[in-house]
């Protein structure tokens, strides 16, 4: 063993942790479970109504959740000031209307991103807007545990008043207005969704991410 | 089949511990192990069935700890117009340690964190992580370099000499 790995295994074993009240961690997955099957209805409803009306839900306080899973989309609105799920809906692909990318970027060789994912479009964006104002987070995961990782875009009102240019900053985030996306989405078709979807179309890497991995990513979904 | 209340006994801390290092803060690390427990009870016939069930919750408590920091960081920024800054100081009993491993990417830093906390095998955290064991290799040994570099005198001292 080397001198840092006893060094880590002596830290290791001075911050031992207590033991954690079982019935809390549990008490907490019964209702993240409730939320998820209560919300899946109300998510359906909302997406009939975006279906037949045409008209983009408005959620009021809310941000939106999008995660990756193998292929399945997640969606799930969270009320911003308490953290409770508002609605949540799983294995969305072709039901909410997600739609996968189709990009010319490729896959690079890069070992680091042999385990690509995928990004997903999601075509119905509007769910993910917030009628209140302030600021809302829009997020895509890259496994499958319902939550996690990157915040890959956000956008706020003043946003949503500009062109809806993407930009990107150094840490991973993706700035831009949804507005347009909005309007775009609103009566939608393939192709005009597919010339807003840069907009959503990052992705990231379950830890950190990169402008190149969001770039494999949307590729690495193409092919799926 | 354990039990989840078995895996629970037999992982939380182990995971929790490694969370809190590689996040920078015990006390997130313990928050981030709650959330990714109860995430598994709440899926508990799925993760059962994983080759590594602690494994996956220290990633799900991972990618959620980082969430939690980039919005915690999102509001100081946006409230002091300073950039978030990681915290690494509560009570780690070799802080200079945690200090240094905070410093690290977080690419390698969840590496060095399975491999020198959880005590994974490479292809354990290459499984974990999802990446290849090359990769894990390559990054435990770019974030232990790392880390010698960043503890100089520290690593000296607590360890009596450098390797």
């Amino acid at each position: 063993m080397s001198e840092l790995e006893s060094r880590f295994r002596q830290a290791a074993d001075a911050d031992q942790l207590d033991q954690p009240s079982i019935g809390a961690i549990t008490d907490r997955g019964t209702v993240r479970a409730r939320n998820r099957q209560i919300a899946g209805g109300a998510v359906t409803a909302a997406v009939l109504a975006v279906g037949v009306f045409g008209v983009a839900p408005r959620l009021g306080n809310s941000s939106e959740v999008v995660d990756v899973a193998d292929g399945t989309i997640s969606v799930q609105l969270t009320d911003d000031n308490t953290g409770d799920t508002l609605v949540s809906f799983d294995d969305t692909e072709g039901t909410i209307g997600g739609e996968l990318a189709s990009s010319e970027d490729t896959a690079t060789d890069d070992q680091d991103r042999a385990q690509g994912i995928g990004a997903v479009i999601v075509d119905q964006p509007r769910l993910c807007f917030s009628a209140s104002g302030g600021e809302a987070t829009l997020e895509i995961a890259a496994n499958d545990d319902g939550g996690s990782s990157v915040q890959v875009l956000e956008f706020s009102e003043d946003a949503q008043v500009s062109d809806g240019e993407a930009s990107f900053r150094g840490d991973g985030v993706i700035e831009g207005s949804m507005l347009e996306a909005v309007g775009r989405y609103g009566g939608g078709d393939g192709a005009e969704a597919a010339d807003t979807t840069r907009l959503y179309t990052f992705t990231v890497d379950p830890l950190t991410a990169t402008v190149d991995d969001m770039v494999y990513r949307f590729a690495a979904c193409a092919d799926r | 089949m354990a039990t989840f209340e078995q895996f629970c006994t037999d992982n939380y801390g182990p995971v929790a511990q490694a969370l809190g290092w590689a996040l920078g803060s015990r006390e997130l690390g313990s928050e981030a192990a709650d959330e990714a427990f109860a995430r598994a009870f709440e899926r508990w016939t799925k993760v059962e069935d994983m080759d590594n069930s602690a494994g996956w919750v220290y990633r799900v408590g991972l990618n959620w700890g980082r969430r939690r920091q980039w919005r915690r960081g999102r509001e100081i920024e946006l409230l002091s117009s300073r950039r978030p800054r990681e915290h690494h100081e509560d009570s780690f009993s070799d802080p200079d340690l945690a200090a240094a491993v905070s410093e690290l990417p977080m690419k390698l830093r969840s590496v060095v964190v399975a491999r020198m906390i959880l005590d994974y095998s490479e292809a354990e955290t290459a499984n974990v992580l999802g990446i290849s064991p090359g990769t894990v290799k390559s990054r435990l040994h770019r974030g232990l370099t790392k880390l010698r570099q960043l503890l100089g005198d520290t690593y000296v001292s607590q360890s009596g000499d450098h390797e």
